[in-house]
């Protein structure tokens, strides 16, 4: 990764962003602080020189100049330093004791430069001068440890603020580093998905945050992708496959007729079958569109609320002959009303489909029965046939496209009607199942249940 | 009768247009969508023959137009897509019927012909009649030489369809779509079944025939010529 794409990232300058705000915040907080603990400091400095101005007070209240000289004297000695100043002077105006210059004070506070007094340091004296009884007092204390202070606290809190910059600064190029790591594997899928690799996914980590929560709607919808894909190319396929065979008998067809022409034979036969050829090819296609359509989902559109029941009962009445005719016989046993969500034409067909597999791959004197049982929940259409069923093991593969089972290869169809009738039944959320009806074959599908009035009004109570 | 036929295959449009020609109709041919829309408003024709795709203008535009300015000819819909909701889409844009390719020609001159003489409002016939046979609408009553016959619902619907359409041919495929709403085709002999039951009550009991089958096309009902 270039450093230039990082500075461009997103979460870089988030993380910039953030370290400056957080700079701020602590500048704003240790300025007040600063301000704060300043203040109490000099209080106490006062406070501290107030003490002193007192205690003398007191001594010069007692009216033995002598005690007074002795006591600032005392105090003047246990100053060496002269981090304390002293000066007394009597009425007169004559200086009595004192370590630092005769400089003309108003009565109260002062702040004096060191300079101006005589002593070598660069802080400034806080200094209060006032009349106790007949004397001229001064007591004045360096602010030295105020500014000792002032500065320990300021090195730190700088050199606090530059570690904390310094590391916000590593921590948010390192946190979006790692987030532009994980966009970039982002856009390399997608590029890889965009040039055709439809197998590619995004990777998501254990973490499920929102680039994980992304990740996997993306790849969610990859593979919804790549099946449809799949259901192209499996369409193309099967079309290849099973519309060439077909059209080549139609060739084989036309070249006989045309070689029958040239020697003087009639083709009206050979010129029927090829039409019987063209129109099978045709239906092969149509039902392999018409699959490929219904799985694509937009049929769901012209859903409607229907009655189930009504749906079976009219297809078997016109089925109710054909199966006569075919020497079987159809029953129709239990009708219950049947409110479902569906598309009326589809489920026809669906009917139509499973009715006209038996009729052409059971032998005669079977009987064909028809059912609508519902419960609470599920509408259960049934068809089933006392003929030779399928095995377990067939039951899977019949409901993929243009399968035949061996022994049908025989008998008429183009293998796609029971995988229209997966198709139909998927599309409406129900659940195909085949099973043995002892004998026989028994097919259900099982539809979620319509709370709503067959009306098309819809209600409240849908499940 | 007056045909126009909107179609860009050469082949195609020169096969059907012969066809209907030896069928006793005049029919014109444009390959592109928007000449074919001028023509269809500047000339009155009895039947519009509209491809789905065409260069220039698709079909259904070219029949929205139609409808949007007000011109009420019957319009017939061809279309290589055969997806199962081309048919409405195509009814809903202001088309009559609709036909699906491949199409046998028998097909589609059975469906011209049905179009063209649909009547333009609601038949108000109570009784049809054909020859000595009649159907009351209102009583759903069958009868012929003055006897009665019995039919079962579907049978009254398909000999309905047959006696509206007297004289002409009516294809299976049409038959499925209008008694049975039947809009796929089954692979096994529905339409076949019910004919030959429909026939043993109404034309076997009987001396002269009048349903007939037409060969590779369908079936026709009428009185002997």
């Amino acid at each position: 990764m270039r450093l230039a794409d990082l500075r461009r990232s997103t979460s870089f300058r988030l993380a910039i962003g953030v370290s400056l705000f957080i700079l701020g915040a602590f500048v704003i907080a240790g300025g007040i602080g600063y301000v704060m603990m300043h203040r109490q400091l000099t209080i106490r400095q006062q406070a501290r020189v107030t003490e002193v101005f007192a205690s003398l007070e007191g001594v010069s209240l007692q009216n033995d100049e002598q005690d007074l000289i002795d006591a600032v004297t005392t105090r003047i000695a246990a100053s060496p330093d002269r981090s304390t100043l002293y000066l007394l002077k009597d009425a007169q105006g004559e200086l009595l004791v004192g370590n630092m210059p005769d400089v003309s004070l108003k009565p109260g506070w002062s702040i004096v430069e060191a300079g101006a007094l005589g002593v070598q340091t660069d802080y400034p004296f806080r200094i209060f001068a006032g009349q106790t009884g007949d004397y001229w007092l001064i007591v004045g204390m360096t602010d030295a440890d105020i500014d000792d202070f002032r500065e320990i606290i300021l090195g730190t809190f700088g050199w606090s603020a530059a570690l904390a910059l310094l590391a916000a600064i590593g921590a948010g190029t390192m946190l979006a580093a790692g987030m532009q790591r994980r966009l970039s594997r982002v856009g390399n899928t997608l590029n890889q998905v965009a040039h055709g690799d439809l197998a590619a996914r995004l990777p998501v980590t254990p973490k499920g945050d929102d680039i994980d929560q992304i990740a996997r709607s993306i790849n969610e919808m990859l593979a919804r992708l790549e099946a449809q894909v799949e259901a192209l190319r499996q369409v193309s396929a099967d079309i290849a496959h099973d519309l060439r065979t077909p059209l080549n008998r139609l060739r084989i067809r036309i070249e006989e007729a045309a070689d029958k022409s040239a020697s003087g034979q009639p083709i009206d036969e050979d010129l029927a079958a090829a039409i019987t050829e063209s129109e099978t090819i045709d239906a092969t296609f149509s039902a392999l569109l018409r699959i490929a359509q219904i799985e694509a989902g937009a049929r769901r559109e012209r859903f409607a609320p229907i009655d189930l029941a009504a749906v079976l009962s009219d297809v078997a009445e016109v089925y109710g002959d054909v199966v006569e005719d075919a020497g079987m016989s159809l029953v129709r046993t239990v009708m219950d009303p049947a409110p479902i969500l569906g598309d009326k034409d589809l489920l026809t067909q669906v009917f139509a489909n499973l009715i006209e597999n038996a009729i052409r791959h059971c032998a005669q004197g079977t009987i064909i029965t028809c059912a609508i049982t519902t419960d609470n929940r599920t509408v259960r259409a049934t068809v089933a046939d006392t003929g030779p069923g399928i095995t377990p093991a067939e039951r899977v593969n019949v409901l993929r496209r243009l399968y035949r089972l061996e022994k049908s290869r025989s008998t008429p169809g183009s293998g796609l009607g029971l995988s229209l009738v997966k198709a139909v039944a998927d599309l409406h959320g129900a659940e195909l199942v085949l099973s043995d009806a002892m004998p026989g074959l028994r097919v259900d599908l099982v539809f979620p249940k319509h709370g709503g009035s067959y009306d098309g009004l819809p209600s409240d109570d849908d499940v | 009768m007056r045909i126009l036929l909107i179609e860009d295959d050469r082949s195609v449009s020169s096969y059907v247009s012969r066809g209907l020609t030896e069928a006793g109709h005049v029919c014109d041919v444009l390959g592109d969508g928007t000449d074919g829309l001028f023509q269809a408003t500047r000339e009155s024709y009895d039947v519009l023959v509209v491809d789905r795709m065409l260069p220039g203008l698709d079909g259904l535009s070219i029949v929205r137009a139609l409808r949007a300015a007000g011109v009420k000819v019957p319009v017939l819909f061809l279309t290589a897509q055969g997806g199962i909701d081309d048919r409405v889409e195509g009814l809903e844009a202001g088309g009559d019927d609709y036909l699906t390719k491949p199409f046998a020609f028998a097909e589609l001159l059975a469906r011209v012909n049905a179009l063209s003489r649909r009547p333009p409002v609601q038949d108000v016939k109570t009784v049809l009649r054909v020859a000595d046979l009649e159907l009351d609408m209102l009583r759903r009553q069958a009868r012929r030489g003055g006897q009665n016959i019995d039919l079962l619902p579907k049978e009254f619907t398909l000999l309905e369809v047959l006696m509206r359409n007297e004289g002409r041919v009516v294809t299976r495929t049409m038959l499925l779509e209008r008694v049975w709403d039947f809009h796929f085709d089954p692979k096994t002999s529905v339409v076949e079944t019910h004919i030959s039951r429909l026939r043993a009550k109404m034309d076997k009991p009987f001396e002269v025939t009048l349903l007939h089958t037409i060969k590779n096309a369908g079936y026709s009902l009428h009185a002997p010529r």
